[in-house]
């Protein structure tokens, strides 16, 4: 056989091979880059999910209020569907199929969006337990399932109680504590209750109320706070402009009460309190039932009234209302913490128990990722080893482990049970979620999407998306407390991070002043629907300076270019750590033990840090933790 | 005397009549084993050396999408997952140019213009952070954090010349430095406020 036939025969065999190796590593980029095109549709969708749960939760002045809030939490599903529907071609009942689950973590709980058989007792008031019955779609559909609490039971000796951990240290106990009262439920902030010094409390006036926090020899003083913002009313002024002014405010019971010091009173049923509802002042009357909350306002305007004789008398009266959430924060979680320490003593992580009273397995559920030891330490003794407050504290690494095994063991179950009515010959399996996501579970209100089943090209899609969000009012995060300043010489106004370096430098070089502090949710835009199609917008945190109105910016150093901050658990704790780029040893760059100007700084940083987070967290509405250790 | 050198001249004729079939064949084996040698090795290397490019484009489009969705969905952009990605795409064998783009969303009402209204949303702007600025962060602290609404766009080419590259090169010259074989560009806006 000659040469070139040798060669033909080779290129014979050659040529198919090549040309097949080709258009299958084709395909597989193909595959590859349709796996990509999905995952962004899913993180699309799952990120629109999330922003309709935060617009919906942030302009529904209900939405603490369950019924409400499984309301927002549908419409968010629905979201969902809408974006991942219009990217996709297919309508929602289509691609339904395909999501196993939805899951909603909330601040105590969370809620599993899935198909389930919705079925009721036969006649008989037998339940149906044929599988095969309950296949059958008139059984089934798609929805929220019943609202899982982040709950673990410990029992020791003739102690046996139930947890209800959150996404913050606020925690419920209920269940027989062994001291012979039988059964009870306490519920409230577990703090580091030795750092808390009641200096004035309760007998006294409100605005003479002072605590002390001193955590660690960083000592804070916090009293009354004045908490101010802007308006804007539907109702017109003379010039046709829109009615808006400043007024101060307080927090009781979850609603915003605020204080018109220049309401002419007329009648002695009429207040000078209103509540901003439609856009309009709907003033409180003093009417018997309102007694207990003109009681509380009057203390707090400095007023003092008498219901027979109609008179006013005042005292000390700086026409504010003052807060005192932060106060009353830190007091009550001082009662709540120490009746708690004294209840628990002894519970330790071994004595964690599920519904049968046997031993749990933190370590074997978590297959080691993600599980700590803590020994002997007790969870719910806090004090300066144990602060609540601070990330790796005992008990944060258990409320971690506790939401982290009930998310895991019901997700696996929905999934898993998803495949009986599902209708699709894929299998539905829960995937292993990386170790960031379950840190973002864990630690923010988020929603996880789950994509399965998709055909594309060589593989079938399989993926999942957590996004979070810290802008809503579920949950007050440690990162989500603005600080707003001054400046001495401009009068701008801005608002940082706590954690912001330029604001961490002495008001010498910068000419900032801190004055307020609150929650990220009051830099938001509010919008006023004046008529359909006929909307006006105002932002709470404007400032009118002499007649014309200031607007608050965000700071360059911190909210626009947020890459190099201090994080809150520096804040909180009063020192930073900064890393030489030779040594690599970290050395400390402020701590507020060690005095001087650059330190005092923090100090104060710290202090109107510290006081905004307890009002912030005292003053955000509990629909589930009510109550609060209030006996 | 006629004949002898009618005879001669038929011979030499011969001769020279093979002697050019000789010289054909000769080269039509030189140009076939040219041929075969460019179908039995230069092509076979050249389709398998054009696969592993392929699969080496496979893996950096996958990196770089993962490397994207962190960001994306975290946050922040971490020295460790940074240099993981590095370490991703170096490891198809090739060297790579990783260009990174930040743009910082500024949505300060009122501050970039004197016209713009307050009420408006989307009357943005952005500045911009490039590679160096950003490595330079991610050496100093180890994390770059981001926040809702900023965007990433992260752009990888190859700089070596692959196996493919050169023999391509050898038949036909690419023209200009910006040939490349392996890129991969993907681009997110950030959904999350990065925490640490």
């Amino acid at each position: 056989m000659k040469i070139q036939h040798i060669a033909i025969i080779f290129i014979i065999i050659i040529l198919p091979i090549s040309m097949t190796v080709s258009a299958y590593i084709d395909s597989q980029i193909e595959t590859i880059q349709l796996q990509a095109e999905y995952n962004a549709k899913l993180t699309d969708a799952t990120y629109d999910a999330v922003k309709a749960f935060q617009i919906n939760t942030v302009n529904n002045r209900y939405s603490s209020v369950s019924d409400s809030k499984i309301r927002d939490v549908e419409a968010s599903v629905n979201t969902f569907y809408t974006s991942l529907a219009s990217n996709e071609d297919m309508i929602k009942e289509e691609l339904r199929a395909y999501v196993p689950a939805l899951v909603f973590t909330l601040y105590d709980g969370y809620y599993i969006y899935s198909k389930y058989d919705n079925v009721y007792p036969q006649n008989t008031g037998e339940p149906i337990l044929d599988e095969e019955e309950l296949k059958k779609d008139e059984h089934t559909e798609y929805g929220l399932k019943p609202y899982i609490y982040y709950s673990c039971r410990y029992a020791k000796g003739n102690k046996d109680f139930v947890v209800n951990y959150t996404l913050d240290n606020a925690i419920t106990l209920y269940g027989d504590f062994g001291d012979g009262d039988g059964y009870k439920t306490l519920s409230g902030y577990l703090i580091n209750s030795d750092a808390v010094e009641i200096k004035s409390y309760e007998n006294q006036l409100p605005q003479n109320w002072l605590i002390n926090y001193n955590a660690d020899g960083a000592q804070v003083e916090i009293g009354p706070e004045i908490l101010t913002e802007h308006l804007l009313f539907v109702d017109k002024e003379e010039d046709g402009s829109y009615k808006q002014g400043e007024y101060t405010y307080l927090v009781y019971n979850g609603q915003k009460i605020y204080y018109d010091k220049d309401r002419a009173i007329q009648k002695p049923t009429e207040t000078k309190y209103f509540r901003y509802q439609n856009y309009t002042k709907t003033y409180l009357t003093n009417s018997y039932a309102n007694k207990d909350l003109i009681e509380y306002l009057r203390q707090r305007t400095g007023e003092s009234f008498s219901l027979e004789s109609g008179d006013v008398t005042y005292f000390n009266a700086d026409g504010n209302l003052h807060s005192t959430s932060s106060i009353e924060y830190y007091a009550k979680a001082k009662q709540f913490t120490e009746k708690v320490r004294e209840l628990t003593r002894g519970i330790t992580q071994e004595n964690a128990v599920d519904e049968e009273g046997n031993p749990v397995d933190f370590e074997a559920v978590l297959e080691n990722a993600g599980y700590v030891n803590t020994g002997d330490d007790e969870i719910f003794y806090a004090d300066n080893q144990n602060d609540p407050l601070l990330v790796g504290s005992t008990f944060n690494e258990n409320r971690r482990m506790v939401i982290r095994k009930s998310i895991k063991t019901n997700l696996a179950t929905a999934i898993a049970n998803y495949n009986m009515y599902s209708g699709k010959n894929y299998e539905f399996t829960f995937p292993e979620l990386l170790e960031v996501d379950w840190e973002k579970i864990t630690s923010k209100i988020s929603v996880t999407a789950f994509l399965q089943g998709f055909s594309i090209g060589h593989k079938v899609y399989n993926n999942y998306c957590v996004i979070t969000n810290n802008n809503n009012e579920e949950t007050i995060d440690e990162e989500g407390i603005y600080m707003i300043t001054e400046n001495t010489v401009t009068k701008e106004r801005e608002y940082h991070l706590p954690g912001c370096t330029y604001l961490a430098k002495p008001e010498i070089e910068t000419n900032l002043k801190i004055v307020e502090s609150y929650s990220n949710l009051s830099f938001l835009r509010q919008t006023v629907r004046i008529a359909e199609g006929d909307y006006t917008y105002f932002y709470p945190q404007t400032r009118n300076k002499n007649g014309s109105l200031v607007n608050i910016t965000s700071c360059y150093h911190c909210i626009v270019n947020a890459s190099n901050v201090y994080m809150a658990n520096e804040i909180i704790k009063g020192r930073t750590d900064e890393n030489n780029q030779i040594t690599r040893e970290d050395f400390p760059e402020f701590n507020i033990r060690s005095g001087g100007a650059k330190n005092e700084r923090m100090k104060s940083i710290r202090e109107i840090y510290l006081r905004a987070l307890a009002r912030e967290r005292y003053d955000l509405y509990r629909a589930n933790i009510d109550a609060f250790n209030d006996e | 005397m006629e004949k002898s050198v009618e005879t001669i001249g038929t011979k030499l004729k011969a001769k020279f009549k093979s002697e050019r079939g000789e010289i054909g064949d000769s080269l039509i084996i030189v140009v076939g084993l040219l041929i075969g040698a460019v179908l039995m090795f230069m092509f076979p290397l050249m389709s398998s050396s054009e696969r592993t490019d392929d699969i080496s484009q496979m893996a950096i489009t996958t990196a770089t999408e993962d490397f994207i969705n962190k960001i994306r969905t975290t946050g922040k952009i971490t020295l460790d997952e940074y240099e993981q990605y590095l370490q991703t795409i170096t490891a198809t064998g090739n060297t790579f140019d990783v260009d990174m783009t930040v743009y910082q969303l500024d949505e300060n009402p009122g501050v970039k213009v004197t016209q713009a209204e307050m009420t408006k949303i989307g009357e943005n702007v952005y500045y911009t952070i490039y590679t160096s600025q950003i490595e330079e962060k991610l050496n100093q602290s180890g994390r770059m954090k981001l926040k809702e609404g900023d965007r990433v766009t992260v752009t990888v080419k190859n700089t070596n010349q692959t196996i493919a590259q050169q023999l391509r090169n050898f038949f036909y010259q690419m023209l200009g430095n910006e040939s490349y074989q392996i890129a991969a560009q993907k681009s997110a806006i950030v959904t999350v406020n990065g925490s640490n």
